[in-house]
This record gives C-alpha cells, sequence and structure tokens, in this order.
C-alpha cells in the first residue's frame, strides 16, 4: 500500500510496500534544498524509518559536491539502510562515482539503469 | 463525557472527561498564535479545576500551523497546563508539523505523535498520577 505523496521543491517522495521511492523533479540539486527535504521526508515518515531507499535520478543534470556530501552524512544516511539510484546518462554515473568515491556514504549503494532492477536490489534490504 | 464540559474556541472544540482534556481541531484550520492563546485561555478559564491535565490533541484536519503558534504552544507558558500531551496526526502534512514541531520547538512537557487513539489513551495513562 502507498502512502500519501510529499511533494518539496526537487523531489516527489513516497512509501510503499517497505521501500521509500524519491524521484527527483529538479535538473540541479543543491545542498539547501537537500537539507530543507531530509528534514521533510524524516518529519512525514517517522514511522517507517530507516527504509530502502531507490531514487529515480533520472531528470538530474547535476548534483552539487555539497548535496553530495550531505547525502552521505549520518544526518541523510539514519533514514536509509540501501540506495538504488536509477539514471540514464553518463554524466549522471560520473556524478553517483564522485559521490561513491569522495563522499564514501555508509550505506551500500548501487547505480540501474531500470527501476525493476533497483527494487529487487532494494528489496534485500528491507527491516 | 460529560457534555457539559465542552468549550468551543475559533479552531476547535475542547472537552474533558476522565481526567483527560480533548482538542479536537475543527477541518481546514491554521492554527495562529491568536488562535492558540485563546485555546489556552479557554482551557485556563473553564479547566483550572483539572490542571494540570493530560492532553490529548488529534491535529490530522489542521491545514497549517504558523511558527509563532508552534513557539507558544510549545513555551513556558503551556508547559504548566499539562502533565503530557499526546497528539494523534493521521496525515501526511499532520505528522510533518507533528514531527517539526517536536525537532525544534522541542517542548518541555512529554509529548508524542500517534496515528492511533488507542495508543495515544495508553500512554497519557502512565502520566496519570504525575
Amino acid at each position: 500500500m502507498r502512502s500519501e505523496t510529499l511533494v518539496t521543491k526537487i523531489s516527489s517522495v513516497y512509501v510503499e510496500d517497505g521501500i521509500l521511492y524519491t524521484t527527483y523533479t529538479a535538473p540541479h540539486i543543491h545542498l539547501e534544498d537537500s537539507k530543507q527535504d531530509i528534514v521533510l521526508i524524516k518529519a512525514a515518515f517517522a514511522d517507517f524509518l530507516p527504509l530502502p531507499l531507490v531514487i529515480d535520478n533520472r531528470q538530474v543534470k547535476t548534483t552539487s559536491k555539497e548535496a553530495r556530501d550531505y547525502f552521505a552524512s549520518d544526518e541523510a544516511a539514519s533514514m536509509v539502510t540501501c540506495s538504488a539510484i536509477v539514471l540514464n546518462s553518463m554524466l549522471a554515473k560520473i556524478s553517483i562515482n564522485l559521490f561513491l568515491q569522495f563522499s564514501s556514504p555508509r550505506y551500500p549503494v548501487k547505480m540501474f539503469t531500470d527501476m525493476e532492477s533497483a527494487i529487487k536490489w532494494a528489496s534485500q534490504f528491507k527491516k | 463525557m460529560d457534555k457539559s464540559r465542552i468549550v468551543k474556541s475559533t479552531i476547535a472544540e475542547i472537552s474533558f472527561d476522565n481526567g483527560i482534556i480533548y482538542i479536537d481541531y475543527y477541518p481546514m484550520q491554521e492554527a495562529n498564535l491568536e488562535n492558540a492563546e485563546e485555546l489556552v485561555n479557554l482551557i485556563k478559564t473553564n479547566f483550572a479545576d483539572v490542571l494540570p491535565a493530560l492532553l490529548l490533541s488529534d491535529i490530522s484536519k489542521l491545514k497549517n500551523t504558523t511558527k509563532e503558534a508552534r513557539d507558544y504552544i510549545g513555551s513556558d507558558a503551556v508547559a504548566p497546563l499539562l502533565k503530557a500531551s499526546a497528539v494523534i496526526a493521521n496525515s501526511l502534512l499532520s505528522k510533518i508539523i507533528g514531527n517539526l514541531f517536536l525537532k525544534f520547538n522541542k517542548p518541555t512537557y512529554p509529548t508524542k505523535l500517534f496515528s492511533d487513539k488507542q495508543a495515544a489513551l495508553l500512554w497519557l495513562e502512565t502520566y496519570r498520577n504525575q
């Protein structure tokens, strides 16, 4: 069963069958919007967290370094058990690789080109 | 419920039963400083004999709360009136309002969010004799 959808400045977020789904709707992701997102997601879905996270990143063109570092921080990491990221561009893949290499998130992260595979992988991290 | 102890404010109905003050907000209201102060003053006036009390409020139907209202509700002006406050928040918006209140206002009285009334009442019972 799907929860209500939280719509923020940069994303659309809901919980369904034990997975947190985030679709980024903004082309450029910056630190301040990311911080606000995390605060709202934690407030809206406090009853469910932490959860496996499936991110639809296909509309994103750039993510700032500060935002990437923030997504790896304890503040963000405490929300998720893993992060499956669906993307469709070489630029996005480079950005995620930078995230993995330099931001060093302490939760499992994997890239995918389709939603179905992302969900299948993330499901193994359900509580 | 003792129907003689039902009071209506601009944004909510306040009632009392078995040691618990109930606040049921009307649909689509915005809680601001003015109507929050009105609510608290009505409680002080009409339920003075039972204070400090256990409080059960349902914010699921609220449209919005202003920062000034949240700051006031979480302040020391309200704390002496309450032993504990159980807040029912069933909608996404009300969960956000409730959790942000807890995070940023940090009320000095015990406050907890619930999705269902039964769990809220059970929790309040633990504060009845305090």
